[in-house]
């Protein structure tokens, strides 16, 4: 049998899912060829718009037969190149695939589909005095779905927790063969809801946390919520360098003080976003949280002792605005200054000043090279600290792109080899993923057994 | 392609981060906010968003694509109600206070599309849009009622003169459609002992600005540039939000330094007689009363303060707030062309608005605008709601 047209295929997707659901002209196609990254993908021959868990599976059982790629997306927020890499593909919005399905109280945890954003769910959450343990740095845009399926990390990391998959217990995958399967103990169909991710032998949740649409469609997660934290505190120093500023991070984790909220800001960053008040210090931002208010007194003390070491104290306002503001400060940081190609990356908790040094010598380096300026900040997670590196530059320039471009490769390849790991892979990462060896080939050889006919983000981290 | 390219850094600003798609932020009272993603009834689509517009916008300056059907319908579905402006990424560092320019006004490029689409085919132009522009080019409204009977409203009670310092800008909508508007404006003023005057005015010609059709309005803008020269005014007082950001905003664009007047919305003008003693609210309402910020008038110019000001002098009112409010509200669904050009997708949205209303327990919808009263009007009795909805000087005319 030959295979379908474009036409064809259009009509057959309109047969699934409801012609409503399907779009094919080309203004309405330009945005999903496209996420927050300076990249841009191929244009799409349709967006198909599911509904449900049976609707995705539908669409995936089609996309075999006809041997057509599917990228899936809910807030085509990532920044790392989620966008359609092969021509004739269709894209799988999720966008009406957005509820909060159930809250499972008794097993503190909460069931969504993939396309809630963190503020919504937050929202519907504190109605029932919950919250979710951790949230994106874009927590308005950024969708459940999206975060886990890009091994996000963000607001809520701490001594327990890293990342979204921490906070995970399940999901529901449509596989790239059309089946679904449900992960940890709902693998059960008798099993009292979600409450256990390790159930069952391997850790299969795992296996889709983080796969960017690779290996399924994740049409539904289940996620910890837990109480309101009783108490917060806030408070910010400032540090002459960026040694003082590792080491305060490294004690703060080490000594374990429950920080939510560790947000570092490179002076010469500072110094270029709020000129007026520069020469800036290097600055971290904590939020610490507690059950009570007595606890966290303690806790605020243990802080001051551990980052004011070195550290001058700022007083708690800075980090108070910063958390209030916490979903939207990546307007300041991420595009006061223009586009940003962002780049964040994984470092070692003991190792953040070192690394923060070679990200302001390749600072000064790009400055020097393309003329165009390169910020950092970052946060601390458990055992890691993200560092994300950006390159500001004017999208309706088109030469400056192209250079902000290269610099972005460049500074890619050279923290990579000085060790650092990628947080978030898209296409961005996908040349580095052949020096992974052994751990490639293996994520290759998963793909093909589960996506035999290759269908599913084809391109994505190089796979 | 003379039109897109002023706007080309602005177009290329955007950061696609998705705030103008379903932003919720809970702690500052910011849900939902484009009203075309929420309520159209395709459902949502990526390419009814800010981000969307902007990336048909880019493909537009680049050649990817040409103007058809299908790019009119979504480029012509937008209330260009601005609340993308208000969550946008790139507008943060104002609402922050650490930059004084904006380096994206969305509505304003929406605009533009609209205008550069009509430039390079005025025939794929929607059908209610062209006969708008027909019936102002004939009887300078767009609703094609006799121009000489745009005062037909006016009883024998007020004699209006043609020539004084405050004059009274009617708007065709208060004119033709909701004459109460512009009676109770007359009646509320007239309390205070200021009688305002009147001019042969014409359309402002904010509905051929929002639906891109540019040319005729600078003919529009001078016909009552030199009315209101006449009649020697100092002060213009509208009704319409619509007037009032085209008075406020788009004439100085088109005028320049020759549009020399201080433009008041008619609830700014009676809150400052309120202040000053001279209009007095002698009878109360007691209601739970809610207010609908219009777009124009909000968001576009950043009157927020006067409407309240007055609902809660008023003796009696429960005011209570709707979410999202003042400049995270929720369009009405009547602006932007979409009224006349998409009537589902505007009273779909206006009954997203009444039923927030009702939500909240109010029983009194007020705004102040008559396009905005238009489509809320309907929209109440399409969806049968137990609410009321007056304009803010209706009210203020029965207790004075």
């Amino acid at each position: 049998m030959s295979s379908p047209s474009t036409s064809e295929k259009i009509k057959m997707l309109k047969d699934i899912v409801g012609p409503e659901n399907v779009v094919d002209s080309k203004p309405a196609l330009l945005i999903y060829a496209r996420d927050a990254s300076p990249m841009s993908g191929k244009v799409p021959i349709a967006v198909v718009r599911p509904g449900s868990t049976e609707e995705v599976q539908r669409i995936v059982e089609w996309a075999n037969e006809t041997k057509t790629p599917l990228y899936p997306r809910s807030g085509g927020t990532s920044l790392w190149g989620a966008v359609p890499l092969v021509e004739g593909s269709v894209v799988v919005d999720l966008a009406k695939m957005n509820r909060l399905v159930r809250i499972e109280e008794r097993n503190l945890t909460c069931v969504v589909e993939p396309s809630i954003t963190f503020g919504e769910l937050e929202a519907l959450l504190a109605k029932r005095g919950f919250r979710i343990i951790m949230s994106p740095e874009n927590g308005m845009g950024a969708t459940v779905g999206g975060n886990f399926a890009s091994h996000g990390t963000g607001w809520g990391a701490g001594p327990n927790f890293s990342n979204q998959g921490d906070c995970v217990v399940g999901c529901k995958v449509v596989l790239p063969t059309g089946e679904v399967l449900t992960t940890g103990t709902m693998a059960n169909p008798n099993a009292h809801g979600h409450f256990y991710r390790y159930a069952f032998g391997n850790d299969l949740t795992g296996l889709f946390c983080g796969s960017e649409g690779t290996l399924g469609i994740i049409t539904e997660l289940a996620l910890k919520i837990e109480e309101m934290p009783g108490a917060l505190g806030f408070t910010t120093f400032g540090y002459d360098s960026l040694e003082a500023v590792g080491e305060a991070i490294y004690r703060v984790r080490r000594l374990r003080i429950p920080t939510i909220y560790a947000y570092i800001s490179t002076g010469w960053t500072l110094d270029m976003l709020f000129p007026e008040k520069a020469p800036w210090q290097h600055t971290i931002k904590f939020v610490v949280e507690a059950s009570t208010k007595e606890i966290l007194d303690i806790e605020m003390r243990r802080l001051m002792e551990a980052a004011g070491k070195e550290g001058n104290y700022l007083g708690p306002q800075m980090a108070e605005e910063t958390w209030r503001e916490r979903y939207r400060w990546v307007g300041l940081f991420g595009y006061k200054l223009g586009m940003r190609a962002a780049l964040p990356i994984h470092v070692p908790i003991g190792e953040v000043g070192p690394y923060l040094k070679k990200v302001e010598e390749m600072a000064r380096e790009i400055k020097d090279k393309y003329g165009l300026r390169v910020g950092a900040g970052g946060f601390a997670c458990d055992r890691s600290c993200v560092i994300i590196v950006v390159v500001y530059f004017d999208p309706s320039n088109k030469r400056e792109t192209e250079l902000a471009l290269r610099a972005w490769h460049e500074i890619k390849g050279k923290l990579f080899d000085a060790g650092a790991c990628p947080y978030r892979m898209g296409a961005l990462w996908a040349d580095h993923m052949p020096k992974l060896g052994a751990y490639y080939d293996l994520l290759k050889r998963l793909k093909k057994v589960l996506d035999p006919n290759n269908i599913m983000a084809p391109g994505i981290m190089g796979l | 392609m003379v039109i897109l390219e002023k706007y080309v850094k602005q177009i290329y600003r955007c950061a696609r981060c998705g705030w103008c798609r379903t932003p919720t932020f809970a702690d500052h009272g910011i849900n939902k906010v484009c009203p075309v993603y929420e309520y159209h009834p395709k459902g949502p689509w990526e390419f009814f968003t800010a981000r969307g517009r902007l990336a048909i916008a880019q493909g537009l300056l680049e050649g990817e694509i040409d103007v058809t059907k299908d790019l009119v319908e979504i480029i012509y579905s937008c209330t260009t109600c601005g609340a993308c402006h208000e969550v946008c990424v790139i507008h943060f560092p104002v609402v922050m206070g650490v930059s004084k320019t904006d380096e994206l006004d969305q509505v304003r490029v929406f605009e533009a599309m609209r205008a550069e689409v009509f430039k390079r085919r005025p025939d794929m132009l929607l059908e209610p849009h062209r006969r708008i522009a027909e019936r102002v080019a004939t009887q300078r409204n767009p609703y094609g009622e006799p121009h000489d009977q745009r005062f037909e409203w006016l009883s024998d009670t007020y004699r209006l003169a043609k020539q004084g310092e405050t004059v009274y800008f009617v708007g065709c909508t208060s004119a033709y459609r909701h004459p109460e508007i512009a009676r109770s404006t007359i009646r509320v003023l007239s309390k205070a002992g200021l009688v305002p005057a009147i001019i042969d005015e014409w359309c402002c010609g904010s509905t051929l600005l929002r639906t891109g059709q540019w040319d005729y309005v600078e003919e529009l803008a001078k016909h009552n540039l030199e009315e209101l020269k006449k009649a020697g005014a100092r002060k213009v007082v509208v009704s319409c939000a619509g007037c009032y950001r085209t008075l406020k905003l788009d004439y100085p664009e088109i005028l320049g330094s020759k549009w020399d007047f201080e433009i008041l919305h008619a609830t700014e003008l009676m809150w400052e007689l309120i202040e000053e003693g001279r209009l007095k609210i002698a009878k109360s309402l007691n209601q739970k009363v809610t207010y609908h910020d219009p777009c124009h008038l909000g968001r576009h110019a950043g009157v927020y303060d006067p409407p309240r000001d007055i609902i809660k002098s008023i003796p009696g009112v429960e005011f209570v707030e709707l979410t999202p409010t003042r400049q995270y509200a929720m369009c009405c669904g009547g602006g932007g062309g979409v009224k006349s050009g998409f009537n589902e997708l505007a009273l779909r949205i206006g009954i997203a608005a009444v039923k927030r209303a009702e939500g909240i327990g109010a029983k009194i919808l007020l705004s102040a605008c008559p396009f905005c009263k238009r489509n809320l009007v309907e929209a109440i009795e399409a969806c049968k709601a137990g609410i009321e909805f007056y304009d803010i000087t209706e009210v203020l005319a029965k207790l004075v």
